[in-house]
């Protein structure tokens, strides 16, 4: 009995102790594998990790999105149809291009949420940085990356949809996550001020460039954004300023894209991919070039194409723009050529150069835009970076400028320096006329700026896009027989895109655009 | 002082003493002698048990009562007098007693709870490899469904249509009161004593924390009887596919003459010329249909017909006063229907108990066991995966050359190229690898009359090794054909799991009045490890290790854990026998939730009134047993992942500089006030027995709100995260169980039935931000949508209304967008002239009406028959390989009824199947009500004919029992499907019924044997 007792009274200490130093530690688990926010977002290099997670969500917005809403939309490319495969993926691609896409179109709806997933990181960033405690010379540049990251973010969402719900503090919990939308006012003063306070706090360009953003990229982007709105008069010193920095075209314009002159002298902004196994590749050549079983001919890696290839197609109208001896219509447009088998499928069997290209009898021939083709060695594993701005689109936006401000004269240097860069057998512009020389400076920077994703907007901002795309559908009805009779109605409202159908759906809050 | 004591003792005992006297004599029953039972003295703790021959012997005082129990028979007492004192013991009408509950057992009679309890010996014939497989039809608000034909998988358990938006709709599985982590498919049938699945919040109380939909608590086999038994049961089988429900598409002559009638249209309204001759003709392979027979049947090309199945389990038993154990082995392999598919089983289990002396029970059970898969968990089922890949594929292209090899690539023109289907399942390697071991180890103790202690210390820990590889001529998919690079991938996983349980309790009666108290500290972790590497450039197929990779694509390693921490308790009172009372409460913490939120508490109560005790009711003939229970209580849920209350963060990683920099990003939105989501319920339930016990019925009327749902509310994509986890949204549950058990004849030949009938039912009351539904929103693909004031998972889309016939049509009814003459209509649901997304509605329900199931027992001496039949009324399946099959772009084959497409005003086909005209068909492929059918069948489940072989004067074989079972027998349903219970996601409770294909579910035939020893 005795014995059972003192049993009894050290089990009941053992679990008195047990209960005691278990209950605290025990059920205060957090993950080993992967880091969380509770103890990050303190020292500078923490803050450093941060702000290229803002970078990295730039890739979201040069992935197909881009090309489809930037340059396809245009008129300067289309897509080879396909007619085997009706799958909605293509479908939605297709609708782009023929101005049929409509609030379920998966390539807008991730533009949209992938541009609000890179400006949650950045006001993060902004709401945590104040609070750390390291020195303000290092917060400077943080802040001016994170801010000019911004802007870009929202410069896009607001030229692409309109005035958008306008978020500048990090989203904490569910209420912080409803807001309506703005104007397109108010956005472009967050850009304005964005980037303002970002060309004060960047450094200015320093060669070779590391890929980060510069003082020149901000005030690159701020000019554009002065561009978009008319306001030729604040964009005149910013332009000008560009040219003070130290950048310079490069001799070659085929030489501008290689993947050995990454960051050059000519490029203000782009944005970084890396080749090899650590998720950084790009694959924008896969896009363009044709649908086939193999395309090893063309990328020299073997590769079948079937489910990627065939979009941004050159139109014939792009082609005939190209003036002869430009440079840049071998530079940016590849020919392949080959023969169509009985299942339909598409044999490459030569490469040829596009300038000056006929397609021989009993062969089909396939433009596409080769200006991302470099070697690599892995299917879809490419090493290109992304153009955002380059100082040939500095300088012809400061052509643009100066003629609005009326100094044609001044302005026809520029244009001219980026002329004999792409030719030197290219004839100078000699106009002053404000009109002609702004359809001439336009024509530049069509051919220069080529499946860079800029032509739709230089259209849009210049008033010609309901004129030009018009005038393009009627074109595309008469070649094309499987464009529908509805494609190629462009008005006021779709210069636009509409709000993504879900996010309609979640927020009620949010009107549509006006026609969708 | 104390010898003086006794010595005066001594003459008041002999005062006392009465005649002592020798009883001794033989224990019948109806049957036979009876060994092993138990004959006390009235009063004393003296006593005996008859031997194997039902022989006893004892000393005992003239006219002492002696009392002879035994497990199965009513007590029976009878005063001590001359020998021979022969007794015959009664049967016990319910053979079982003791029911098992949370945490002890408990007698049937005195439960308040809803617990159905069945045994596993009513369902020993049945051959099937998982045990839940065993359970359905059989058990009144458990709804059990088999989704895919995989071997060793696709059983879907849900107890009274319990449905939590993420939180899983899985019972807790509870073995040996061990609650399992994770999946129940390694257990061995055969190693199974009894199933009871508790319903209800006041049976399920005492595992509040993860109750809310139900539990299973599995008890295993332990010695028991006299001596050592061994027994061998095995059975052998082929299981075949049957022919009903099978897709019906076109063959090869049907096809060509199809193909071409569409390149004919091609070139009649949109100018199509052939690529590859620049003339406006058919293409080559469809221009003469008369050359083709039949082709290749691909459905019928990837099954393996009379594939076999068989079970080895050997079980010794061993019973003796201090010790006994059971030891079970078996083996159980069951090779695919579809090719180069099979699951084995290796499984071992030894429970053994030690009683050294009256007050201490020691126990220590173990139970590993190894599961080989071979291509079992691979890409068989889903949307055009392998069998959805191949029965679209075209007819005329051959699966095997007509000398014996196998092609790579299988299409002909204007078709998607893909692999061949059949070569793909033949060079499948996707092997999997699964040690487990379960195992506890318990003590306890009696310190006090009625005080008892018990602690246990159990284990379950699992490796998992994956080993797969595609071969250059087996890779890709559907619009990627081989030739493709080999690559394969090893994958790993570890984890253990203890848990160590403390438990007190404590039974008194006082009079009237009888009590049972628990009171319980328990602790659980977890902790698992994954790592995987995937690697590509083989220089061959010949070697599909990773040591002949040359590249590795991708290589990691994670870990994740959880904990659990919980005081129990729980009261059980009666009144005479029959007012009862229960009340439980069980605190529980779990590292899952936010910081200020990890504990919960679960309470819950129940009452019962036995009836046929009270005095009106005790003589009544005809109502042998009537109880009236009802219960209500809180029980909860913690099924998600383990840190969605902190915020996380993942690699965001850049370029700068041409190297690779370091980037970090919050990924996933916190919340600090994440909590458990807990469910009401009310039970009220209704016990009968009539005649005896001839009849006995059992009805529950339940009613569930499941609140505080752990959800992730969809944000608003602007805020830059997709969903934060919540606890928001409550659905509504209820239902009627109602269980019948009679016996219709008991002479000679014995007919028993067991039916029971299951309503379930359930609507939404609340969800996330603004009530904002869930799914549905997508065109394709986005089958169901669970919206407030709605039953959950609704099937969500267009409704179909056949096609614009004539061009008057036409010009006067709704359009789409790429509406034209000939094409499909869908109904303009909101009258606005124009046919888009905003005319999407529900359009069916996979919840069914009711279900059933009815089990009939026959015995006729030696012989017995049994079958089972179940089924399920009122609910809908959809086809969702429609979206395929009927797609008229000429990419795929399609259903024969394709063939009559509209081709003009004149000649407009047969009215369902609009034309062909290219930039129009995509409306005729979004998910639509003419992919909804009726999903009501009857199903003979299982029909065994055994007979029983007595052996006689054999000292080494005591009985033999062979037996013939058809499993699946006969499926009587109007679903065109194979399987109307078939769910693509049937792991999700908001997304049931969707057919995309699924390993075929096999009819199968055994013959099996049980031997005795």
């Amino acid at each position: 009995m005795i014995q059972m007792k003192m049993f009894k009274n050290i089990y009941g200490m053992l679990l008195l102790l047990a209960l005691s130093s278990c209950s605290k530690d025990f059920l205060n688990l957090t993950p080993d594998s992967e880091p969380n926010a509770e103890d990050f977002y303190q020292t500078e290099e923490q803050f450093e990790q941060a702000v290229n997670g803002v970078y990295q969500t730039l890739r979201a917005t040069v992935n197909e999105s881009g090309y489809l809403m930037g340059e396809m939309r245009s008129d300067n490319t289309h897509y080879d149809y396909y007619a085997p495969d009706r799958g909605i993926h293509i479908i939605r691609r297709e609708n782009l291009d023929d101005f049929l896409d409509d609030s379920q179109n998966q390539w807008t709806n991730d533009y949209f949420n992938n541009c609000y997933v890179g400006i949650a990181k950045a006001n993060t960033i902004l709401d945590r940085i104040e609070a750390a405690t390291f020195d303000q010379s290092a917060k400077d540049p943080i802040i001016g990356e994170t801010k000019f990251l911004r802007a870009y973010y929202y410069f896009n969402l607001v030229r692409y949809f309109g005035g958008v719900p306008l978020h500048m503090k990090e989203v904490l919990k569910q209420e912080d996550a409803f807001l309506p939308r703005s104007s397109v006012d108010e956005v472009y003063e967050l850009v304005i001020n964005d980037l303002t306070d970002a060309i004060a706090k960047l450094p200015e360009p320093s060669f070779p460039q590391n890929g980060r953003a510069t003082k020149g990229s901000a005030s690159m982007m701020l000019a554009e954004v002065y561009m978009t709105r008319k306001d030729f008069a604040a964009a005149e010193p910013l332009l000008r300023s560009i040219t003070t920095m130290g950048y310079d075209l490069l001799p070659n314009y085929a030489d501008v894209f290689s993947t050995g002159n990454k960051n050059s002298r000519e490029s203000i902004f782009e944005i970084q991919f890396m080749m090899g196994d650590q998720g950084q590749q790009s694959m924008f050549t896969y896009w363009f070039i044709p649908k086939s079983n193999d395309v090893a001919l063309i990328t020299g890696v073997t590769s079948n194409t079937l489910n990627y290839g065939g979009w941004n197609v050159p139109t014939a109208d792009m082609m005939e723009t190209y003036e002869a001896g430009d440079s840049r219509k071998n530079a940016s447009v590849g020919v392949a050529e080959g023969v169509i088998g009985s299942d339909g499928s598409f044999t490459i069997q030569a490469v040829k150069n596009s300038d000056g290209y006929t397609t021989p009898s009993g062969k089909v021939s396939k433009l596409f835009v080769k200006k991302y083709l470099h070697q690599h060695n892995r299917e879809r594993n490419t090493d290109d970076n992304w153009p955002i701005y380059r100082y040939s689109d500095a300088l012809l936006l400061f052509a643009e400028c100066l003629n609005e401000n009326g100094k044609a004269g001044e302005a026809l240097q520029y244009i001219n320096q980026v002329r004999k860069r792409a030719g030197v057998t290219l004839p100078a512009i000699t106009t002053t006329g404000k009109q002609a020389l702004a359809e001439a400076i336009a024509h530049e920077r069509r051919v220069e700026l080529a499946y860079e994703n800029h032509r739709w907007h230089d259209l849009v901002r210049t008033g010609k896009a309901i004129e030009v795309m018009n005038a393009h559908g009627v074109e595309m009805k008469q070649q094309y027989n499987y464009i529908s009779k509805n494609a190629y109605k462009v008005t006021e409202n779709r210069l636009i895109f509409p709000i993504p159908y879900l996010e309609m759906q979640l927020n009620n809050q949010l009107t549509q655009n006006p026609g969708y | 002082m104390s010898i003086t004591c006794l010595m005066l003792l001594l003459p008041t005992f002999g005062a006392f003493a009465q005649e002592q006297i020798t009883v001794q004599g033989t224990v019948r029953d109806d049957r036979g002698t009876v060994p092993g039972v138990s004959i006390l003295i009235q009063n004393t703790k003296q006593g005996t048990k008859t031997d194997a021959a039902g022989k006893y012997q004892l000393e005992v005082d003239r006219g002492a009562k002696l009392i002879f129990t035994a497990i199965g028979y009513r007590d029976t007492i009878i005063t001590a007098t001359n020998s021979p004192l022969n007794v015959t013991l009664q049967v016990e009408a319910k053979a079982l007693d003791e029911v098992v509950i949370s945490y002890g057992t408990q007698q049937r009679k005195e439960v308040t709870g809803a617990i159905a309890q069945i045994d596993a010996s009513e369902m020993k014939d049945v051959p099937v490899g998982q045990f839940s497989q065993k359970l359905q039809g059989r058990i009144p608000g458990v709804q059990i469904s088999q989704t895919t034909g995989r071997p060793g998988q696709g059983m879907a358990v849900r107890v009274r249509g319990s449905a939590s938006m993420n939180a899983g709709s899985t019972p807790l599985y509870v073995v040996d009161g061990q609650p399992i982590t994770g999946d129940i498919a390694n257990i061995n049938p055969d190693e199974i004593e009894s199933f009871s699945v508790l319903k209800d919040a006041s049976a399920t109380a005492l595992y509040g924390s993860r109750a809310a939909n139900g539990v299973i608590l599995v008890t295993t086999k332990k010695g028991k009887g006299d001596g050592v038994h061994v027994s061998l049961s095995s059975y052998g089988g082929l299981q075949y596919v049957p022919q009903r429900g099978r897709p019906d598409v076109m063959n090869a002559r049907e096809f060509a003459q199809w193909q071409k009638e569409f390149y004919e249209d091609k070139i009649k309204y949109e100018n199509w010329v052939n690529p590859a001759t620049g003339v406006a003709e058919i293409p080559d392979d469809y221009k003469n249909p008369e050359q083709y027979g039949e082709g290749t049947d691909w459905y019928d090309v990837l099954l393996r017909q009379g594939a076999p199945i068989q079970n080895y389990s050997l079980s010794v038993t061993a019973n003796s006063e201090k010790f006994s154990t059971a030891v079970t082995g078996g083996y159980f392999n069951q090779q695919g229907v579809v090719v180069n598919t099979g699951y084995q089983r290796y499984s071992f289990r030894a429970n053994n108990q030690f009683r050294p002396n009256d007050k201490l029970t020691l126990g220590f059970n173990i139970a590993p066991t190894l599961q080989l898969d071979h291509n079992t968990t691979t890409n068989t089922d889903g949307q055009r995966q392998v069998i959805d890949g191949a029965f679209i594929t075209s007819p005329i292209s051959p699966a095997i050359n007509p000398d014996g090899s196998l092609p790579i690539t299988t299409n002909t023109f204007g078709m998607f190229p893909n692999p061949n289907w059949y070569r793909v399942m033949k060079e499948k390697l996707d092997n999997r690898k699964r040690t487990r071991i379960l195992g506890n180890v318990y003590g306890e103790y009696q310190i006090l009359e009625g005080l008892k202690f018990k602690t246990s210390a159990n284990v379950d820990v699992e490796a998992f090794t994956q080993q797969v590889f595609a071969s250059s001529t087996s890779g890709g998919g559907l619009f990627v054909a081989p030739p493709q690079p080999a690559n394969g991938a090893y994958n790993t996983q570890t984890y253990y799991s203890w848990l160590n349980e403390n438990v007190l309790t404590y039974n008194k009666t006082i009079g009237d009045h009888t009590f049972d108290l628990l009171a319980g500290y328990t602790t659980q972790k977890y902790r698992q490890e994954n790592s995987g590497i995937n690697k590509t450039d083989f220089p061959s197929d010949d070697i599909p290790w990773l040591s002949a990779g040359a590249t590795v694509t991708n290589g990691s390693s994670s870990t994740t854990a959880w904990s659990l921490e919980s005081l129990i308790g729980r009261l059980n009172y009666s009144f005479k026998g029959r007012y009862l009372l229960s009340a439980a409460l069980r605190g529980d913490g779990s590292s899952r939730f936010g910081s200020d939120k990890k504990w919960g508490s679960f309470p819950s109560v129940s009452l019962g009134w036995i009836a046929s005790e009270e005095n009106f009711l005790k003589a009544n003939e005809k109502v042998s047993f009537l109880k009236l229970r009802a219960s209500y209580g809180l029980v909860g849920n913690n099924n998600i992942g383990d840190y969605r209350s902190i915020a996380m963060m993942g690699t965001t990683n850049y370029v700068i500089s041409g190297s690779l920099t370091q980037g970090l990003s919050i990924t996933s939105l916190g919340n600090p006030i994440l909590s458990w989501e807990t469910t009401k319920q009310l039970d009220v339930g209704l016990e009968l027995g009539l005649l005896h016990d001839r009849i006995s019925l059992v009805y529950d009327y339940y009613r569930k709100k499941t609140d505080g749902m752990l959800y992730p509310v969809e944000l608003p994509r602007a805020s830059g995260f997709s969903s934060v986890w919540t606890n928001i949204g409550a659905f509504k549950f209820w239902g009627h169980e109602v269980g019948i058990s009679t016996k219709n004849l008991t002479g000679t030949l014995k007919w028993s039935t067991d039916l029971n009938i299951t309503l379930n039912r359930n609507e939404v009351l609340q969800l996330g931000t603004n009530d904002t539904p869930i799914g549905g929103f997508a065109d394709q693909g986005d089958y169901n949508r669970t919206a407030v004031g709605h039953p959950i998972g609704q099937f969500y889309g267009y409704v179909y209304d056949g096609v614009y016939m004539t061009q008057e049509e036409f010009d006067s009814q709704p359009k789409h967008e790429s509406s034209d003459i000939g094409t499909v209509r869908m109904k303009d649901l909101n009258n606005d002239g124009v046919i888009d997304n905003n005319d999407r509605t529900f359009i069916g329900d996979p919840n069914p009406d009711f279900i059933f199931g009815l089990t009939n027992s026959f015995h006729y001496k030696d012989w017995d028959l049994s079958f089972l039949i179940a089924g399920s009324v009122g609910g809908q399946t959809m086809d969702a390989t429609y979206e395929n099959v009927e797609n008229i772009d000429g990419v795929f084959n399609m259903r024969k009824e394709m063939k009559d497409v509209w081709r003009s005003p004149e000649n407009p086909g047969n009215g369902e199947v609009p034309r062909t005209l290219t930039g129009t068909t995509a409306l005729f492929r979004f998910t639509n009500s003419r992919w909804v059918f009726s999903s009501t069948y009857v199903s003979l489940r299982n029909i065994t004919l055994g007979k029983n072989f007595a052996i006689r004067d054999n000292n080494y074989i005591k009985n033999i029992r062979a037996y013939l079972s058809i499993q699946e027998a006969l499926m009587l349903t109007k679903y065109p499907g194979m399987n109307p219970e078939v769910s693509a996601r049937g792991d999700n409770p908001l997304q049931l019924g969707i057919d995309q294909t699924a390993y075929p579910v096999p009819r199968t035939f055994t013959v099996g044997i049980n031997v005795g020893f």
